[in-house]
Formats: structure tokens, sequence, C-alpha cells
């Protein structure tokens, strides 16, 4: 799932080796400070007690786990909040709210058993019944949760005992366990209070709650699972950069998370640790309105692609924490699906200006960026290298930059016309095989804001890749839809990036899945 | 003076309206979307749900409807509920009106002291290089936004010096001496820059009254110029300066918005900075005419201390009935 936009996603983590090579280079980049590869790299026991202060320059909005406003409050989705499966750190589901799952040879009918006796935060159980109205009230037509796309494929929800839940299909998932990792389960029928009482079944329960300001939370002691380490969880917001890295320094954050990367180097020092992805799942892109003139001619998109100097950006942007793509597609080139075959899209001005002159777009064309004032800075300093690169071929590159509001109006949701505008955006999805990233581009269904009308060849790959679990029937439809992606450039996809936080040396079980939420639910102090 | 009173009264009222009205129709002029923002502008959104949510929180009815409902809902106390936190805004304010309060308060007493020591000692003194080192001080304080000072502040005294820490905000219900050091940099900061037309107002003031008729006749009977500063010049330049005090109370209260957004003080200042970002016009728009209110209000009460104060104006107000 995409956690949000224009929002720093930190990178996941597996070991040291991995890690610096995604990051680009062996000394984690750049000349950077060598790379850790969790909270918990350090070893050692863990110790009961003591409060978390984490911080981030973003505040949490609103506490409905199902309506995520922004990427800060993915922080809490773990802490508050549990689902029937949750991440492991290889990327697949285990066992969470649901102890086990089955399901029908044809991936239509899945059937997940609860685990007992777990009760939400206000006392009340939590059975198959409560399970079922939080997946109806995401599948409700009106809905705004972002999960509701990736399980849109969900026919029927039933209860048929309080332990049991049934979930039949319209077509096959077979990834489902991960589909609904993000349908987070809260007290329905007292949703008008979640601000108030969160009201999850999580490891944490809600203290205090000031919103755009701080959320206090406190372990939970009936929790199902394993007993939480912290005594409680502080999320702080800073009102920039600065003053949150003075925290960190001084020691009154224990984590600092989203950290800009030129100043990396500086904060993971005397004992601090760097925590990022071995294969980061977010990427930075260009999105194109492919309706619209001049990029709704695919040579237009194309020559986009071969003018984007993808190395030069990554490494000026993000100061080596991140991987530039050669093929341009939302996924990440270390991952086991990633078409190795697929041509490379390397910078190439000579051709980039034949394409464009075949698509209309001659001397003295002008183009817009859009981007974001006030934050993602990094977009800004990618627009100025393609600016002085389509000069050279006789662009001009008007670089705008608004407030996130206008920012997001102007492209957003899918079905808006921006004419002649590349819209600098994040997005972030769950590796493959999980079909997610594909699906955004499909036909009717995907909500890209490109506007993109996937040939059949596409569709068909994708409906393929929903239905076939793992096997080569599944793998080459991975490698087909990499393939039209690649040709038809619905979007320009310039690197996966490595977004980062800064955890004090004696942060324990601290870790970072792909696509960018920072796992502190099972994390402790060093004893 | 009843008349006058009412005079100012009405005056004040029409402002409200026009305020409220000018706060409704900029916000939504704004370009963006608070729908958009609400879902965080992520994927998987249909428009259809976006639009069925512009109507759940309507937006879908016409300006003067929605300003309707709004004033509407003022009347009976209800100030509308955020987009977004689903909080009612009154207990957004009464979440965040304490530390605005205090905050502005510190502000304003450090800057009516800074104001009446810089512009009455360089008189007192009569030292040149005092007047122009407080000529240089107001010229600065006016020239440089709060956010400047902010910086500044916290870069020398808490990175450089690290003398005061750049601490969170306490209640000084828990912790009142937690709640001062917190409350140090920010209340300077403001202070800084309110004393410096508070200053410059007062200097004019007194340069004006040190001219006129009685100073002279005070200075010529040998009383000492410290005496006749503080005794004769002091209390009778203050009135003017009154004036400029009741502007001073919007400056607070524009100053406090950025100071606190610098600081992470959580007052109403970055309450009403995020609602812009978010496009919660619900927040702003409610949060916005409370300051307006307040502003009116002690600009009403100033106005009508001058006409308590100053005889002249009551006698006006007769003669030109």
């Amino acid at each position: 799932m995409r956690v949000g936009r224009g929002l720093a996603v930190a990178c996941a983590t597996v070991t040291m080796a991995a890690v610096t090579a995604a990051c680009g280079g062996d000394d984690g980049g750049s000349g950077g400070p060598e790379v850790k590869p969790s909270a918990d790299s350090g070893q050692g026991p863990v110790k009961d007690g003591g409060t978390l202060v984490f911080g981030q320059v973003d505040g949490v909005t609103q506490l409905d786990p199902n309506k995520i406003s922004s990427a800060a409050q993915t922080q809490l989705q773990t802490l508050l909040w549990s689902g029937l499966s949750k991440w492991a750190p290889d990327n697949s589901a285990k066992p969470d709210l649901a102890d086990s799952w089955d399901h029908s040879p044809d991936f239509k009918k899945w059937t997940f058993h609860l685990h007992p006796g777990v009760k939400y935060h206000n006392g009340k159980a939590f059975t198959a019944t409560e399970a079922k109205k939080n997946f109806d009230k995401v599948l409700a037509p009106n809905s705004t949760a972002q999960v509701a796309a990736k399980i849109a494929m969900v026919q029927a929800v039933s209860a048929p005992d309080p332990a049991t839940l049934v979930v039949d299909l319209k077509t096959a998932n077979p990834e489902l366990p991960t589909d609904v990792i993000d349908v987070k389960m809260t007290d329905v029928d007292d949703i008008a209070n979640v601000n108030k009482t969160a009201n999850g079944t999580g490891p944490y329960k809600l203290k205090s709650f000031v919103p755009d300001q701080v959320v206090e939370l406190a372990r939970d002691d009936a929790y199902f699972g394993a007993k939480p380490h912290f005594d409680g969880i502080k999320i702080a917001r800073y009102a920039d950069a600065t003053a949150a890295q003075t925290a960190l320094r001084s020691g009154d954050l224990s984590v600092f998370g989203s950290v800009s990367p030129d100043v990396v180097k500086n904060l993971a020092s005397d004992g601090r640790q760097l925590l990022t992805a071995a294969e980061p799942a977010a990427y930075v892109v260009w999105e194109l309105d492919t309706k619209s003139a001049p990029f709704n001619n695919p040579k237009a998109r194309e020559a986009l692609s071969y003018a984007a100097n993808r190395d030069a950006m990554m490494e000026a942007g993000y100061a080596g924490y991140g991987v530039s793509t050669p093929g341009n597609v939302v996924v990440n080139p270390k991952n086991k699906y990633y078409d190795q075959a697929l041509p490379k899209h390397e910078f190439n001005l000579d051709k980039a200006k034949q394409l464009f002159a075949e698509a209309g777009v001659t001397d003295g064309a002008k183009l817009t960026f859009w981007t974001k004032a006030g934050s993602n800075q990094e977009w800004t300093t990618i627009a100025q290298i393609l600016q002085e690169d389509l000069k050279k071929i006789g662009i001009t590159l008007d670089i705008q930059s608004n407030e996130n509001a206008t920012w997001s109006a102007k492209f957003y949701p899918k079905g808006k016309q921006f004419p002649g505008m590349l819209a600098a955006n994040y997005v972030s999805f769950t590796p493959l095989p999980d079909s997610y990233a594909l699906s955004w581009f499909e036909g009717s269904q995907g909500t890209c804001e490109c506007n993109w009308a996937a040939p059949k060849e596409y569709n068909d790959a994708v409906a393929t890749i929903e239905s076939t679990g793992d096997g080569p029937a599944r793998d080459a439809a991975f490698k087909t839809a990499q393939q039209v992606l690649n040709k038809e450039n619905p979007i320009i996809v310039l690197g996966s990036t490595a977004f980062l936080s800064v955890a004090q040396g004696n942060v324990r079980g601290a870790w970072v899945q792909a696509e960018g939420t920072l796992h502190l639910e099972e994390a402790g102090f060093a004893a | 003076m009843t008349r006058y009173v009412l005079r100012r009264l009405g005056a004040s009222v029409l402002m409200l309206v026009l305020v409220s009205i000018l706060i409704f129709v900029v916000l939504r002029l704004l370009p963006g979307d608070p729908t958009i923002t609400k879902v965080g502008a992520a994927q998987g959104i249909d428009p259809r749900a976006l639009a069925e949510l512009r109507g759940e929180l309507g937006l879908n009815d016409p300006i003067p409807v929605q300003y309707w409902h709004w004033v509407a809902g003022l009347f009976s106390g209800d100030l509308g509920r955020s987009y977004f936190s689903q909080f009612d805004v009154d207990v957004l304010i009464g979440q965040r009106i304490g530390p605005t309060l205090e905050l502005s308060f510190a502000g304003l007493v450090l800057a009516v002291i800074l104001a009446l020591v810089l512009a009455v000692a360089p008189t007192v003194l009569r030292s040149k290089w005092l007047g122009r080192f407080v000529g240089g001080y107001t010229t600065l304080g006016m020239a440089a936004p709060p956010f400047v000072f902010g910086i500044v502040l916290i870069a020398l005294f808490t990175v450089k010096l690290g003398i005061v820490g750049n601490k969170d905000y306490v209640a000084p219900t828990t912790d009142f001496f937690g709640n001062l050091a917190a409350l140090a940099l920010p209340a300077i900061t403001l202070g800084i820059c309110l004393s410096a037309p508070l200053i410059r107002y007062l200097r004019a003031s007194l340069s004006e009254v040190e001219g006129s008729q009685h100073v002279r006749t005070a200075v010529g009977k040998g009383i000492r110029r410290r005496a006749v500063v503080l005794r004769h010049v002091l209390p009778n330049a203050l009135l003017p300066a009154l004036t400029s005090l009741g502007i001073t109370v919007g400056a607070v209260l524009s100053g406090a918005v950025v100071v606190e957004y610098v600081f992470r003080w959580p007052g109403l200042g970055s309450l009403i900075v995020d609602s812009v970002y978010k496009r919660d016009y619900a927040v702003i728009q409610s949060t916005v005419l409370l300051l307006a209110a307040i502003f009116v209000l002690v600009n009403l009460i100033v106005d009508i201390l001058y006409g308590v104060l100053d005889p002249r104006l009551r006698v006006g107000e007769v003669t030109t009935a």
C-alpha cells in the first residue's frame, strides 16, 4: 500500500551488505556513515520500561486507522491497532489477530481463524463479527480508506462463529493475507470517538492526543501478543527538521523519522543508528497527464524518460541514499521479480530531442515542473538538473513550487487534466509479488493520476498476476507488465529511495519495512 | 460618552461581520481542496468517494449557504468541526488557547518593560550612543520577521551556548518551572518584536511632550532631569502610546502565530498554520474570527479608555453632536 505522498519514507532493513548495495555504494552512499541494518543490530538484552520519544516533522491529524491522512500517521498503525495479519521483515504476512488462515484451491475463499480472548482497549471483546464490521466499513461505497483499493476484489465477509472470519472474493487473490494487513481493527460502533480513544487491539493504547502536536501511548498490559517493552511511546511533531535534529543530539528524542539525506552523515554518529531498507519500495516519480498534449503522445513520454539523468538526480537529490532505476518501472531492480531484460532508459539527450521532435515538442517548447514548497527540496534539486538538460535541447522547464494543498489539488485524483506538466511525487508500494504496484495502472480499476489507458496486454498480465499463485504463469505475467510499462512510460520513474531514520544507540528491536513504516511495536531500550 | 461608546461598539460589530465574510470567501478562493488533503492525496481513492466526502462536509453547497450555516452555528455556540481530527473547533481552541494567552501575555509584558526602559533611558541619561543603539534596535526589531529572531535565539542559546534548552511546552499546573523554561525563548522573541514599534511610538511621544510648556517650566524651576522625565514627561507621553498598545495586541496575535510555529508552542498559531496547510476551513475560519474578535475587543477597550482618560475626546463628541 502506498502510505502517503511526498513524505519521507524510511527504508527497511536486512543486512549490511544489502543495504549498502541498495544505497549505491560500499560506504553507504556518498561518503556517508556506516549504515546499520536495523536498531537491533547491536544485539544484547532488552529491558522493560522507559518512554520512547519518536520525532517527526509532520503531525498526526486524526486516528482513524483506515483513513490515513499523512505518512506521519503510519507510525501509529502497528502500535495502536492490529490487523488479521502483520508484516514480517521479509515482506511476508505473519499471524496477528488471526492465528492462521487457509484458502480454497482457486484462492477465492479465505478463512481466517482468530486469536481467542482478544479485547479492544475499551474492554469490548474482539470477535469475527467485529472484524466483519471493519471490513464492511472499509469496503463501503463512500469509503475513503486507502486500503479499499487493495481488497476491492472482496465480495462478502461473513462471521460464521466468533473465532472464524470467511472472506469471499469476486476474483482470485493469492496474496490476500498481505493485502488485509492494513485493514486495522477498531471498535466501529464507537468510531465517532476514535480520536479520543483509538480503540484498537494493539500493544499500546492511547493516552492523549493533540492533533498535529503529540500522541502519547501507554503500554496495554492486556495485549494479546508478546508484552510490549516500553512503558509508553510519545510521538512528537517538530516544526522543522533542525529542531528535531537538535532534540536528537541532546538526547530528548529516541528516534527521528524521515531524516533528510543531506544531514544523515552528521546525525548518525556518536553511536546513533541509521535505519534503512535493503529493498526500498518508495519511488521518486514524475506523473504526467497521458490524456493531454504533449504527454498523450507516447514518444513525448519516452523522450522525457531519456532526458532524465537518473544517476545524477538521485546522487544530487538523495546524497547517494537511493538507487536509480535502469528501467522505467515501479519495481526495485533488486527485487527477484524485476525483469532484468528490460531495456534501460539511459540518459541520452540526442535521443530525447529526436523523440520530442517526433512528438511535436520542438525548440522553444515550454513544460512545467510542479513541485512542493517548504518540503521535498530534493524534488526541486532534481528539477534543476532536468531544467539545465532540457535547455540544451531548446525546451524551457518552468519550475513551480506550491504548498502541499495546492500541489496535490492540481493533479489528484485520477481524472484531472494537467497538460504539459510533470508532477513530482513519491509512490510507495509493497514489493512484488504483491500485485498492487502494477494494478495501480490497470484499466478502469487503477487509480494512477496519469490517466493512462493501459493496453489489453497489460490488463491481462495484471489479471493473471492477481489470480495466480506462484508459478511460471505469474512470473511471465510480471515480465509482460513491466515490459509494457517500460515501453509506454505512463509515469517517469527516477529511482527507488532509501529514506532514513536515526535512532539512539540504545534502541533495540526496531525495524523498517520496505514501503517505509518504522516498526516500534517490539522495540525496547537496551538493558 | 454613551454615544461615543455605542458608536465604537457598532463599528466593532460591523468590522467583525466584514472580517467573517472576508475570511470565508478568501479561504474558498485559495487553490487546494480539503478533501484531497484529508485523504492524504494517496492512491486508491475513487474520485466519486471524494465527491461524496465533499458533500458530507457541506462543500458542495453554494458559498452563501455555507456561510449561513457557519454563522447560524456560531450563534448557537457551534463553531464547527475539524474536517481532519473530527474534534469540535471549540475543543481544539480550548486545547490551544491557554498556551497562546500565556505566550502573548508574557511577550506583551516583556515588550512593555523593554519599551519603557529603552525609550526612557536615552532621554533621562541624555546619551547619544544609547539613543543610536535604541534606534538601531527598533529598526532591526521592526524590519526582521519574528521567525528570524526565533531561529537566531535557538541557534545561540540552545545549540551554541546550551544555556537555555528548546524545551517542549509543559502546562504551568504540571511543572511551573518547566513551563517557565519552555516559555523563555519564545517570550523573548515575541517581546523583542513587539517592543520595537512600541519604543518608536513612545520615543516620538516623549520627544513631543518634552518640548511642551509645562516641561520647560519644570526644567526652569530647577527640577532634576530624571524627575522631570519620570513625573512630567512620561505620564503625558503614555497617553498617545496607549493607542499603539491596542495595535500591538494585534501584532501579539499575528506574531505569536509565527513564534509558536518556530518553537513548537502548542497554541492557536500553530493550529491556524496547520489548518491553512490542510485547508481545514472549519478550524481556520472560526479561529481567525476569534482572534479578530479579541483584536477588535481590545481596541474597543483602548478607544473607550482613551475617551475616559482624554477629556478632549469627550468634549469633541459633545461639540460635534
